[in-house]
């Protein structure tokens, strides 16, 4: 922004030099938004006193501060380095989810990385983490899938050689993880995160099923049972039209079981199977905020959180720009500069979601550096989607509370990563509700427990 | 100022782990914690 003598001596918000401040309404009797979306600025305020606001000394105290928001907001956006990698160690799957986002055939008869060119991509990558991260920062390393699990002696080799050089993670599907694999697993202090839909078999196994039909609900639920106890445990449930009426009956069920932290996703469009199960959007906030209101009274009734992690993303992207862990809701979103997703064969794309679109490959991990693969012409292209630079996300007062996810998504609903999201009235709601929450001071209760420790107040309005 | 005190609210935290573990996308949340998780495999 230019500076000229009138810059610093602005005292009204939308003219001249002022800042453009949004306001947005929240749903709440008493108060409105008032939104800087370039700083992702916000203040809650009477809807009675608006106009306070709007000029005078909070103008003032704004513009003197709005240096410092944005430069948080562009290190956020641009700074930060390459700290995870997602590897597929196998295309192959032994279930066939309705809504998988990889294409059949690969996870039907696909290929195996196999162990030796497993180590092999590992040793890149951690040469690659050892030259670009800080001192004493280790990077992740999150198999992911298909299922890991039907590549185990690879995965487990893999783990056990490098546990000292990375935090590592698996996503599973759960069937494959007898009490062997739990206990190498809860030794090497690997985050797992399982998948499960819906409290009931019936539900449950309608989407996430065999390849002949079957599903593993009691199974799946068996294995949480006997992880609970373990802190680096999540659930994901993923939201469809199948099971999108059972929300609040999963807080119930999670929060009986001892679950801490859920995902509830909605189901990505990526792939035909997920755009014909997507819940519509206002039905699924509706029971999306059912079942946050149900995690708020189980905690309030028995001071067990169920931390509904997607949400609390958006709640944290907003109180605290950079105390966001997942960097799917801001853009640039972290494909492609925070993480990248390696394929079976080795091919890299921005995440796993890009998985299967060859026409986002920077590159190969057998071939290539991971520094060329970070500046290729495609990852540049995922790197470089900023929400302001499209409609109607450049002017939405929310666009940095949201960041328009997923483009893996949208390439394949508009045929162009430069368009909003198929969930965006979903993150208009979820960012309202967000407000209404910190409305009403309750933000603590839904955030992290780690939440205050890794974090601390940088600006307070007095 | 004092006067708009009961009336507005607007805060901002920082991280201070901003890029250590931070950056992932939406399957699974590695959590910093981990790292210090109880080794309880005989569970």
């Amino acid at each position: 922004m230019n500076q000229t003598p009138d810059s610093n001596q602005a005292t009204f918000a939308n003219t001249g030099h002022g800042p453009n401040f949004s306001v947005l309404e929240i749903g709440d009797p008493d108060k409105v938004a008032v939104i800087e979306g370039d700083t992702a600025y916000w203040l809650l305020v009477d809807r009675r006193e608006l106009s306070q606001v709007l000029s005078g000394p909070l103008v003032t105290e704004f513009m003197e501060r709005a240096p410092e928001f944005r430069l948080e907001m562009d290190y956020l956006r641009g700074g930060l380095s390459l700290s995870a990698a997602y590897v597929n160690p196998t295309e192959r799957c032994n279930l066939n989810c309705s809504y998988c986002y990889l294409p059949e055939e690969m996870r039907k008869s696909g290929i195996d990385m196999g162990e030796e060119k497993l180590i092999a991509a590992l040793e890149k990558l951690l040469a690659h983490f050892r030259k670009a991260l800080p001192d004493g920062v280790k990077p992740q390393l999150i198999f992911h899938g298909s299922e890991p699990m039907v590549a185990r002696e690879a995965v487990f080799a893999a783990i056990a050689r490098f546990s000292d050089d990375f935090r590592f993670g698996i996503q599973t599907n759960a069937t494959l993880l007898d009490d062997e694999a739990i206990a190498f697993l809860r030794r090497h202090r690997v985050g797992i995160g399982l998948s499960l839909d819906a409290p009931t078999a019936e539900t449950a196994n309608r989407t996430r099923k065999n390849w002949q039909g079957n599903g593993y609900y009691d199974q799946v639920v068996g294995v949480i049972k006997k992880l609970v106890d373990y802190p680096a445990l999540n659930v994901i449930t993923t939201v469809t039209t199948a099971n999108v009426h059972t929300m609040k009956e999963m807080v119930d069920f999670y929060h009986g079981l001892g679950v801490r932290v859920v995902m509830f996703n909605p189901v990505r469009c990526t792939r035909e199977g997920g755009m014909a199960l997507k819940p519509d959007n206002q039905e699924l906030a509706k029971a999306f905020f059912a079942a946050l209101d149900r995690s708020y009274e189980l905690f309030k009734q028995t001071g067990k959180k169920l931390v509904i992690a997607n949400f609390a993303n958006v709640l944290a992207g907003i109180v605290g720009p950079t105390g966001r862990r997942l960097m799917c809701d801001i853009s640039p979103c972290g494909g492609g500069r925070c993480f990248f997703a390696i394929a079976a064969d080795g091919e890299v794309v921005p995440c796993s979601e890009f998985i299967g679109m060859r026409e986002f490959s920077g590159g190969n991990i057998f071939k290539d550096d991971p520094e060329d693969i970070l500046s290729s012409r495609t990852f540049k292209e995922v790197t470089g989607r900023r929400v302001e630079n499209f409609a109607p996300c450049a002017g939405c007062a929310i666009r940095h509370f949201c960041g328009a996810p997923c483009p893996a998504e949208i390439f394949k609903v508009a045929g162009e990563i430069n368009a909003p999201s198929p969930y965006c009235s979903f993150f208009e709601e979820q960012v309202r509700h967000a407000f209404r929450i910190i409305a009403g001071k309750e933000e603590e209760d839904y955030l992290w427990d780690s939440w205050q420790d890794e974090t601390e107040m940088s600006y307070c309005f007095k | 100022m004092n006067s708009q005190n009961a009336t507005i609210i607007s805060y901002r935290r920082r991280c201070n782990l901003a890029g250590q573990g931070t950056g992932l996308s939406h399957y699974i949340l590695l959590t910093p914690s981990a790292e210090k998780a109880p080794e309880a495999d005989s569970k």
